[in-house]
């Protein structure tokens, strides 16, 4: 027998009904997955080799019939908020029906609000803890490569500045994560619920404020979450304001009964599901950092190349061409990353990546976090042939893919590279490269003294 | 399997004494509970009472009304907890090392309070100093939270990045710099944190929303916290010091909230007001409308003069040249006649120059510089410097003194702009000899304050800009400079046509 939170011949108020009546229907839409979508992703996942982003994916479900906004569609996991208004819709005519046919025979639904609130929680922890453990192995928010940290601070769009200044400070986001999964385990728990609400309340609505802000690409994900916190909240306000502010006598809730039978199986099983997957999502997380950090390439750069050049020489059909600010496209930098990317900055234009560089690719040309958002140079994949002493390189940018080009190789000192090709059909260049060594502010220390 | 009945709701009982820590109302206090009060009641009361000679002066420097601005109410709301001492690390006198202040006075408190044990033998309950040490921590937290909000919600604080640091590399910015910028980025996201402290604030200020005031300004100090560990950013100690007074307000009513909610028990009304008489109870009124309209509506337009009338602490308002603003390439560059040609490895010849809109003018080469740590906000500032510290870092946010003594006050705004910004770019403050046409320079960098130039300067067309004349180290310089049309990603926003830069 389930337990009530009031006695049962307590009557609701009539906009108590509507309203629920309205919201239960949303939220069955919103929290169980009727898109197919989610159901392809999920029976296309190998559990076997499963990566953790899969899992991710999954936890971040919401129905998506209306495809995402352009421009913004093809880039980002912007979810259009017409979604939202086709649910308010089918809400809205199924609580009409629904309050007809129940008209003058209920007069509250305590056991279904009960079971609503089940549903919310354990949506809501499953989101924050994926979430949490995202943030926690420092996943979500890499640290920059050094490409993106010797990048012009206004070549970023505000995402990307956010990701970053959030990244550089690793600990910091491994915080955050603790935060959220703090929230969502306070609200597995059913005593501790309201405060798990209420930390997610503050923690998501900051989150959801700087989605907007910021165009981080989640907003209607982040509101949702945020919305079902203040669902789980509202529940404890009326007594929290009795005892507060009111300042009279709170009555508590009505002591429930242990659960049994059927419901206690339910229960157990719904729980032991939840530590499955989260002990699922933490091994995916940690196990093997590199495959699991699937923002950032994994193939291995050219062995101990990584670093900033400058290019002290740069010939193009034989012609010399000296330092310059203003050339349209005389290399003015080069830096060979720890993985196999090389970034060139030079006048050529970019068309930046608009994207937030989000999703599982499995080819490291595909891995594109490293160049979305920004502008300034150009990022080239390249596959290294030691035994001939070739690079092959193509640009990484999914709207200039098709530059691609050979390049020999030479290294007559350890910081220096000769590079011999050709840029395209019509022209040659012989580069040469001197990687500087240079100390950087952050890394110098905090208060001492110091000269840059 | 039955429903259980619930308990009848005409009963209702007592929260009983051994719940508490520290109970209200008319139940004795536990041997315990008393202790642990006066520890408390002394830690808590000095933390809220400044302990340093310069807060009490500038608060007779708020009685000089025809000069106040809102940095005059800033240094009243924000003072730091008792400094016993000052241990200097890589961290410096601001970093982690100055949790020891808190540390010490709570062992202070502890002597204290095993002294009082001893002679007050008598004392069965302090319902009325526990409340009475409550409205001081709450108004004391209110009040800061009020001004630390209001430099955001009229962005000072935080504000755009400029010109030169839209051209700077990310690298090149300190990790304090590039915290605040990240805020700064959005105007509106700004003014939301400013909310977010401005509203816990207002909170404390009545007595029955004061928990949630309380609780809340201890979440959102905590994060800020952390986020100045990791960032250094200078403020770490002083927020930790508001989340221990948000959590002190909070806790007279955590046990009861913990009983209702998680365990699940009525509870009653407890909380304890004491009896004052009429008299008294204007006096009380009073007072507190007098405080809350000085440092809640009069701050906050003080806040809103300053900002809407140039007076921004971090952005410098002397005006520009006309039209000049912008990121100018070096076409020619001549040392003492002799022309040098562009190197990304040259220490002399400019790589680029930058003109901000107001008076300020920039370039780069391959030089270092003594770095502008922006120090900031720090006990020695507050608590006055004896220029011992081998950390010390002159004060480079006295713009407002400058002002009053009637001097520019462009010096004193320089840590937006230089402070935590690599060195090898250099920032000079401008004024042009109209006669002449001679622009006079000096470096805002306090720590090359001697470096001035002086400098012809013509503008043969719209974009095109010759200097000529002595620079910082008595060479003759002519440079030309041809303004580049940039169009930066940042400023333009992901959902603009452009999309090539």
């Amino acid at each position: 027998m389930e337990h009530t939170t009031q006695s049962v011949s307590h009557p609701w108020a009539a906009w108590k009904r509507h309203g629920f009546r309205f919201v239960f229907i949303a939220l069955l839409l919103f929290i169980i997955p009727i898109d197919g979508k989610f159901y392809q992703k999920l029976f296309s996942i190998n559990w076997a080799d499963a990566t953790f982003y899969d899992l991710l994916v999954l936890t971040k479900y919401q129905p998506q019939f209306f495809p995402p906004e352009q421009p913004w569609g093809q880039y980002l996991e912007f979810v259009n908020f017409r979604n939202w208004l086709l649910v308010a819709l089918i809400a809205l005519v199924g609580a009409t029906i629904w309050g007809v046919s129940d008209r003058g025979r209920r007069q509250a639904y305590p056991r279904l609000y009960y079971w609503s609130r089940v549903l919310v929680r354990y949506r809501l922890a499953l989101g924050l803890i994926a979430y949490g453990i995202y943030k926690v192995f420092q996943l979500q928010l890499p640290y920059p490569p050094l490409s993106n940290l010797l990048t012009n601070y206004g070549d970023f769009y505000a995402w990307k500045i956010y990701y970053q200044t959030t990244g550089i400070s690793p600990n910091y986001e491994t915080f955050l994560g603790a935060v959220e999964l703090l929230a969502g385990i306070l609200i597995l728990y059913r005593r501790t619920v309201t405060f798990g609400a209420g930390l997610a309340l503050g923690f998501l609505g900051n989150i959801t404020a700087v989605n907007f802000y910021y165009g981080l690409g989640e907003a209607s994900y982040s509101l949702l979450l945020t919305l079902f916190a203040a669902y789980l909240f509202v529940h404890d306000v009326p007594r929290l304001y009795q005892l507060l502010i009111e300042e009279k006598p709170a009555l508590a809730e009505q002591s429930t009964s242990a659960l049994s039978g059927n419901t206690l199986i339910l229960k157990r099983t719904a729980q032991f599901l939840v530590l499955v997957f989260v002990v699922g999502i933490c091994v995916k997380a940690y196990g093997g950092r590199h495959p699991a950090a699937y923002k950032l390439p994994q193939t291995r750069g050219l062995t101990g190349a990584a670093g900033r050049y400058l290019v002290t020489e740069f010939v193009v059909n034989g012609d010399t061409i000296p330092y310059s600010r203003s050339h349209p496209f005389r290399w003015q930098e080069a830096v060979f990353e720890e993985w196999s990317t090389l970034s060139i900055k030079s006048n050529r234009p970019v068309t930046i990546d608009k994207s937030n560089g989000e999703g599982y690719h499995e080819k490291d040309i595909d891995r594109n976090y490293e160049l979305a958002g920004i502008s300034g140079r150009h990022f080239y994949h390249y596959e290294q042939d030691t035994v001939r002493q070739q690079l092959r390189l193509q640009n990484k940018n999914i709207h200039h893919r098709g530059e691609q080009f050979v390049l020999d190789y030479q290294r007559p000192t350890d910081s220096t590279i000769v590079l011999n090709g050709r840029l395209s059909p019509d022209d040659s260049v012989r580069v040469v490269l001197k990687r500087i060594d240079k100390k950087y502010m952050m890394y110098e220390g905090r208060r001492r003294p110091v000269k840059i | 399997m039955s429903l259980e009945l619930t308990g009848n709701r005409s009963e209702l009982h007592r929260a009983t004494a051994g719940e508490a820590a520290k109970p209200s109302g008319k139940a004795p206090w536990t041997t315990f509970q008393k202790f642990a009060f006066r520890i408390g009641f002394v830690y808590f009361v000095a933390l809220c009472i400044p302990a340093y000679g310069n807060f009490y002066r500038d608060l007779v420097k708020l009685f000089d009304f025809s000069k106040l601005t809102y940095h005059d109410f800033q240094a009243i709301v924000a003072f730091w907890p008792p400094q016993f001492i000052l241990i200097e690390s890589e961290e410096g006198v601001f970093g982690i090392y100055n949790y020891i202040n808190l540390i010490l006075l709570l062992v202070l408190a502890i002597a204290v309070g095993v002294v009082w044990t001893v002679l007050d033998r008598k004392a069965t309950s302090y319902s009325k100093l526990y409340y009475w040490a409550r409205v001081l921590v709450r108004y004391r937290l209110a009040y800061g939270m009020v001004g630390w909000g209001l430099k955001k919600a009229f962005p000072m604080q935080m504000v755009y990045p400029t010109l030169g640091m839209l051209n700077t590399p990310f690298v090149d910015m300190a990790e304090k710099k590039l915290y605040w910028s990240h805020v700064g980025v959005s105007f509106g996201y700004t003014v939301f944190l400013g909310f977010a402290e401005i509203v816990p604030g207002l909170l404390l200020l009545h007595r029955k929303t004061a928990s949630l005031g309380g609780a809340l300004a201890a979440v959102v100090c905590l994060n800020i916290c952390i986020a100045n560990h990791a960032y250094d950013a200078g403020v770490a100690v002083p927020a930790a010091y508001f989340a221990l007074l948000g959590l002190f307000v909070t806790w007279y009513d955590l046990p009861k909230i913990w009983a209702l909610l998680v365990n699940g028990k009525n509870v009653a009304p407890y909380r304890y007001y004491p009896s004052l008489t009429s008299a008294q109870q204007t006096v009380r009124t009073g007072l507190k409308v007098f405080f809350n309209t000085v440092f809640v509506p009069v701050a906050a337009a003080f806040w809103a003069y300053g900002f809407f009338n140039g007076n921004n602490y971090n952005i410098p308002s002397t005006p520009g040249l006309k039209n000049i603003e912008g990121l100018y390439h070096v076409t020619e560059f001549r040392l003492n006649g002799k022309e040098l040609p562009y190197s990304p490895t040259d220490s002399i010849r400019w790589h680029d120059a930058i003109f901000e809109s107001w008076s300020s003018l920039s370039y780069s080469t391959n030089r270092g510089a003594l770095v502008d740590r922006m120090i900031g906000y720090s006990p020695l500032r507050v608590k006055g410097d004896k220029g011992t510290s081998q950390y010390n870092q002159v004060n480079t946010q006295d713009s407002d003194e400058l002002f009053k003594k009637s001097q520019n006050r462009d010096l004193g705004v320089t840590r937006w702009e230089v402070g935590g910004m690599a060195g090898n770019r250099r920032y000079f403050f401008y004024e042009l000899d109209s006669t002449e046409q001679v622009l006079k320079l000096q470096n805002k960098n306090r720590n090359h304050h001697n470096e001035t130039q002086s400098l012809e300067i013509s503008r043969p067309t719209t974009d095109r800009v010759i200097l000529s004349g002595l620079n910082e180290f008595r060479d003759s310089i002519y440079v030309v400079l041809d303004r580049v049309h940039k169009h930066y990603p940042l400023v333009d926003g992901r959902d603009h046509e452009r999309q090539a830069y």
